[in-house]
């Protein structure tokens, strides 16, 4: 889950990282008395979740509250990036003599925290890597010992500091590891993490992005998140129903049993020349209802907006019983008396059909109207010429 | 020989006692694994099918010898039981669960890697060697024993490619799940090392997806491997940006995309298959699997 700056940066405020004195606007109203806490001049920064703000025009630079409140009727309900703006982070504005680059992330190959950083902050580290990669201190954490201060101070001394700017930034680069593992984050980067002309090290922006997996144990990440519907959404996650959901934008709804075998069936449904109409995988040890609510939320698409123009299910299973999948399969057809053609290729060893034999399952499909192959190729092709044959 | 399991592994399950772990281990049992204790905290003294329940590895391993052990254990639970498993000496272990949060599996990796233990998973059915044995539930049905070694970061299309060898009358020395999320235990490079160290295997299988770059990586060492080796890299379609099913399977940036690694590994001279069926049409042209 990919944090606003402002929460990321209320996270950093709990670990002992500076960031700028800020307020936290819903209203073009409220700027004032914000403006009036903080002082001018003023930043003002749209909190949407894609990078690229500064360009798109998100962040303004305010002398007045005339002014302020100006912009800030114009950002809020703007529409910048495809995200439609409805916070705004009202900051006091540092004075910047250096911008650095820092962060902390999961390397998945090495299976470590990796540090990175560079005393050329403020570009996008993607670019910096392809343009000047000697630039970058790269230093791997072992996760069982941790970043230690000393660690820390050496890789400040690397990007050319000394003394007490030394200090300051090894100072946070300790404290955002700590954030880093007490928040299992996969991200926590600080770009750019400015010295100002006080010789403050101030943290300027803050992008802080949370393991999915992990966040049912992370109290505090769960209490900053404010809007109602992003609580639900993250904490209903799809995983504890056993299946895994995403709408897509195609005429072929399918069905998966496994993410990788489902990934293959929509690259067959490409190249055979449909579109996919979502991803959905199942999970091993699925029960019949949460099979049936999955097949009723792709049967619910065939009706509204007529996009939905086949489905195709394709299951390899050995220990989830095959029945309570094709009951569940079978349940919301019959529900929704659906009309749309459905074709299932159904595997099955093993534990799967301890309760009901492969046959057995395939002619309860087929009672309700399925058509069912043995080859993944032919079911894929006959669902997506019948996608086509509708509107 | 095959790799990492085989017919004299003593296995252990942790979480025992659980619906679905009940289920696999039967079968597990039923296929000729070695299975010989159960550990679940506080069921010690029970027995599940025949086989004796402990409340701690330790314990455990008062009575028995244990080389292997195959977890079903919640998610956040996963990383003390691991941790158990390594500080007492296990060598190879299979973590069947998803949903392990990343850091849990890093320091399990860290853990393993002191430890000269050998980690399969997070997320994943487990592995087969087959006509020795099954630490968890591929579809042993349709495995048959020779000379492919199949690694696969997705289980379902593992059992698929299984399916597609065997009917081709191509068996396997051992097929693995190595796991569907960011961070696994072992990395497809690693397994590379294995299969051709094993006298067993004459030709691999990759099975691949969007999100990281382990297959990218194992391209470098495929251009030195001796034996032949075919890729199936799928989410060739997929959307970018967005996470599909596996945790790790989500391009972001420049990295991940299936079309580099399906050009990585073309160029470290792997055979690139389109589809299952292309991997056995490859395999029958190959004079050393005749």
């Amino acid at each position: 889950m990919k944090l606003y700056e402002y929460q990321g940066k209320e996270l950093l405020r709990r670990f002992a990282v500076p960031t700028p004195r800020g307020v936290l606007i819903r209203t073009p109203e409220q700027v004032i008395a914000a403006v009036k806490e903080i002082g001018l001049p003023v930043v003002l920064k749209v909190q949407i979740q894609s990078g690229g703000r500064g360009k798109a025009g998100g962040i303004r630079v305010v002398g007045s509250e005339a002014e302020a409140l100006g912009e800030a009727q114009e950002l809020l309900g703007a529409e910048i990036r495809e995200e439609w703006v409805t916070k705004l982070l009202v900051e006091e504005k540092v004075s910047i003599t250096k911008e650095i680059y820092a962060s902390i992330v999961v390397d998945r190959l090495v299976g470590k925290p990796l540090l990175l950083l560079s005393g050329q902050g403020g570009v996008d580290i993607e670019e910096l890597a392809d343009k000047a990669p000697d630039q970058i201190v790269r230093f791997y954490i072992e996760p069982d010992i941790g970043l230690r201060y000393f660690h820390a101070v050496h890789a400040a001394k690397l990007i050319g500091l000394t003394g007490k700017l030394m200090i300051g930034v090894a100072e946070v680069l300790f404290n955002l590891y700590r954030l880093f593992q007490t928040c299992d984050a996969e991200v926590a980067e600080i770009n750019p993490l400015v010295i100002t002309e006080a010789g403050e090290v101030i943290a300027s922006d803050a992008k802080v992005v949370i393991n999915d997996d992990a966040l049912s144990r992370q109290k505090q990440v769960i209490e900053l998140i404010d809007d109602p519907e992003v609580l639900t959404a993250v904490l209903g996650e799809a995983r504890s129903k056993g299946y895994s959901y995403v709408e897509l934008e195609g005429n072929v709804g399918l069905i998966g049993g496994g993410a990788g075998l489902t990934l293959m069936l929509m690259d067959l449904i490409s190249m055979s020349g449909g579109k996919a109409a979502n991803f959905a995988d199942i999970m091993g040890g699925i029960t019949r209802e949460s099979t049936m609510e999955l097949m009723d939320t792709i049967l619910d698409r065939v009706g509204v907006e007529r996009r939905v123009g086949s489905v195709v299910i394709v299951c390899s299973l050995s220990a989830t019983p095959v029945d309570s999948f094709v009951g569940g399969i079978t349940d919301a057809i019959q529900a929704r008396k659906a009309a749309v053609p459905i074709f299932a290729v159904i595997h099955a060893v093993d534990s799967a059909v301890q309760n009901m034999s492969l046959n057995e399952a395939l002619d309860l499909l087929q009672s309700v109207g399925v058509q069912t192959y043995d080859s993944i190729n032919e079911a894929v092709a006959a669902a997506v010429a019948a996608s086509k044959g509708r509107n | 020989m095959a790799i990492l399991a085989k017919s004299e592994t003593s296995v252990l399950v942790q979480g025992i006692t659980g619906r679905m772990a009940s289920r696999v281990v039967g079968r597990m049992a039923e296929y000729g694994t070695k299975v010989v204790a159960g550990v679940t905290v506080g069921r010690g003294g029970e027995e599940v099918l025949g086989i004796p329940v402990y409340d701690t590895i330790k314990e455990a391993l008062n009575e028995h010898e244990i080389d292997a052990t195959i977890m079903f254990i919640p998610a956040l639970k996963v990383k003390e039981a691991a941790l158990e498993a390594i500080e007492a000496g296990i060598k190879l272990l299979v973590i069947v669960s998803e949903g392990v949060p990343v850091h849990d599996a890093m320091q399990i990796k860290a853990a393993a890697t002191r430890n000269d233990a050998w980690v399969v998973g997070p997320n994943t059915l487990g592995l087969i060697s087959p006509g020795q044995a099954l630490l968890g539930y591929a579809a042993s049905s349709y495995a048959s024993r020779g000379n492919i070694g199949v690694l696969s970061r997705s289980g379902t299309l593992m059992m698929e490619i299984i399916k597609v060898l065997t009917e081709a009358g191509f068996g396997q020395s051992t097929c693995i799940g190595i796991g569907g999320d960011q961070v696994i235990g072992r990395i497809t490079r690693d397994y590379l090392h294995q299969f051709e160290a094993d006298p067993d295997t004459k030709a691999v299988v990759i099975i691949g997806e969007i999100g990281g770059n382990m297959e990218e990586d194992a391209a470098e060492y495929i251009r030195i491997m001796s034996k032949p080796v075919a890729a199936f890299i799928v989410g060739r379609f997929a959307p970018a940006q967005k996470r599909l099913g596996h945790a790790g399977a989500i391009v972001s940036g420049n990295t991940g995309s299936a079309e580099g690694k399906r050009q990585a590994l073309r160029e470290a001279g792997a055979f690139v298959a389109d589809s299952l069926w292309d991997i056995v049409e490859f395999f029958k042209t190959l004079p050393q699997l005749k």
